[in-house]
């Protein structure tokens, strides 16, 4: 089967996804999601090749009994396939995809409140990210960065945008060099993944977000580490009004009296 | 141009949602209040902390009964007033399924970076103080249970001191009731508590939890008392807000 070996940045990714798990899972279910997530963000991709399993499990810091244990899991889900031999091993087979009543549900029962506070917390994270990228992005980071944003401008598709959107928030924290920002930038978009609903009408707001990634690169580009923070802040204040104004017309069209 | 008379009526509508929902679940705590009140008599000296063990099995009731406003409720003791200790809180949280409401600890060690000390606390405090009811947030309780909420308080006065019965209702079910009610997006209408504090709208530009400052007051057009009946224990109000 067609595969490529993952690359390190992408299992770096993977690795700082540990802690996003929801509590009182175990070991095994822990690791299941934080994979299961990663391909949820597009971090790990249809055709991606896990390391081997003694690898992965030392990587994972986990014992390759409950690597396998999570491995088996996700075969069942249909996310990975498994062959033996030589050039065998685990590679990515499937996309997740939440269904839009998934999405609006989740959207609706979260409260304004909670939104707004992840938001508080993503703006943080996001304009101090762009700070420190402004002044510590070297030539490779910015060119990922435009790649991203070109990727993101020329998806057609919704769900793969919004996963190139992620990529690319994330990527500003990974410029900024700092693993911290990185790893909370990353637990912020994982959950943000599972909310983000586009409501046709309002395809043209796609416009704006782009017009904001823009003004980011350019502004980390041009090492201008005031406007970098400031287009991200805007960026994320934009997405989150966003976020709160679905999550309203949701409430408001449900009629169920809690 | 929107409708004057639909918006009028969308704001009685929610005002009435509001306070009949909210003042269902003070009535219920004004009748737990008084049977605290009741134990405490004066003639056979403080009462141990063991007279008041029947309030775990009332305030279970009173969280499953009211799930759908409060997460949780509890009482905190005068200091002073058990001879057990100077302070003293219990306090309860609804469980997930409707199962039996779970503790909540509170660090109660002076010495601590994470001491609750709701003497101190807003809803403590002005209730105790005031010696009447009153709903006090939206406010983040650290230490107690770390998110957004409004404290909804009753005063249980006993000649040992007042104690305080509380029970916390989360921005996100109030927010719901609030929605359900009001079904419209023009123009923007706000729920607001008495310092300004925004408890839910209809417009993301302006979140729960951020606060109305002077110029936001400048752009009120209409305001409604959500409680004209008792506003001293519910001082909220609908306000709109011109385009």
């Amino acid at each position: 089967m067609e595969s490529t070996a993952l690359s390190t940045r992408a299992l770096d990714l993977l690795l700082l996804l540990r802690g996003s798990e929801p509590e009182g899972l175990g070991r095994a279910d822990q690791v299941s999601y934080q994979i299961e997530t990663a391909i949820l963000m597009g971090i790990l991709t249809e055709g991606d090749r896990l390391p081997t399993e003694s690898v992965l499990a030392a990587e994972l810091g986990i014992s390759p009994i409950t690597l396998r244990q999570s491995l088996a899991a996700l075969r069942t889900k249909g996310l990975i396939e498994t062959s033996r031999g030589r050039s065998g091993g685990s590679v990515i087979r499937g996309q997740i995809d939440l269904t839009d009543t998934q999405l609006q549900r989740k959207l609706r029962d979260a409260s304004t409140e909670s939104l707004r506070d992840l938001g508080d917390l993503g703006a943080a994270i996001s304009s101090m990210s762009a700070r420190l990228a402004a002044s510590r992005a070297d030539a490779q980071n910015v060119a990922h960065l435009e790649e991203l944003v070109q990727r993101h401008r020329d998806t057609k598709d919704e769900r793969a945008r919004r996963r190139v959107d992620s990529r690319f928030h994330v990527a500003v924290s990974v410029a900024a060099q700092s693993s911290r920002l990185t790893s909370a930038s990353l637990q912020l978009e994982a959950e943000l993944m599972t909310l983000w609903w586009s409501h046709p009408a309002q395809a043209d707001s796609q416009d704006v977000l782009e017009e904001q990634h823009t003004a980011i690169l350019e502004a980390i580009r041009t090492r201008d580490a005031d406007a970098a923070s400031a287009a991200a802040e805007l960026h994320s204040r934009t997405e989150t009004e966003y976020l709160i104004a679905q999550h309203l017309r949701l409430t408001m069209e449900s009629d169920e009296s809690a | 141009m929107h409708n004057v008379a639909a918006t009028n009526k969308a704001l009685e509508r929610t005002a009435e949602a509001i306070s009949s929902s909210v003042g269902g679940v003070f009535d219920d705590l004004e009748k737990i209040a008084a049977t605290v009140s009741a134990v405490a008599n004066p003639a056979q000296g403080a009462p141990r902390r063991s007279a008041y063990a029947f309030l775990k099995k009332d305030l279970a009731a009173f969280i499953n009964r009211h799930s759908a406003l409060i997460v949780g409720a509890g009482i905190a003791y005068a200091p002073e007033s058990l001879p057990e200790a100077p302070l003293w809180l219990e306090w309860w949280r609804g469980a997930q399924a409707g199962g039996e409401p779970r503790w909540v600890t509170h660090d109660l060690n002076p010495e601590s970076l994470n001491y609750y000390d709701y003497t101190t606390r807003e809803w403590f405090a002005s209730t105790s103080a005031k010696g009447s009811p009153v709903a006090v947030g939206p406010y983040v309780d650290i230490g107690g249970i770390n998110v957004n909420i409004i404290t909804l308080c009753v005063p249980a006065p006993t000649p040992q001191g007042t104690h305080v019965l509380g029970c916390d209702l989360t921005l996100a079910k109030l927010e719901g009731v609030f929605l359900r009610a009001l079904q419209l997006q023009d123009p923007t209408v706000v729920l607001l508590g008495p310092t300004g504090r925004v408890i839910a709208s209809n417009n993301a530009r302006i979140a729960s939890g951020t606060l109305f400052v002077e110029e936001d007051m400048k752009r009120v057009n209409r305001s409604v008392d959500v409680s004209s009946v008792s506003p001293a224990r519910l001082p909220w109000r609908l306000v709109t807000l011109m385009a």
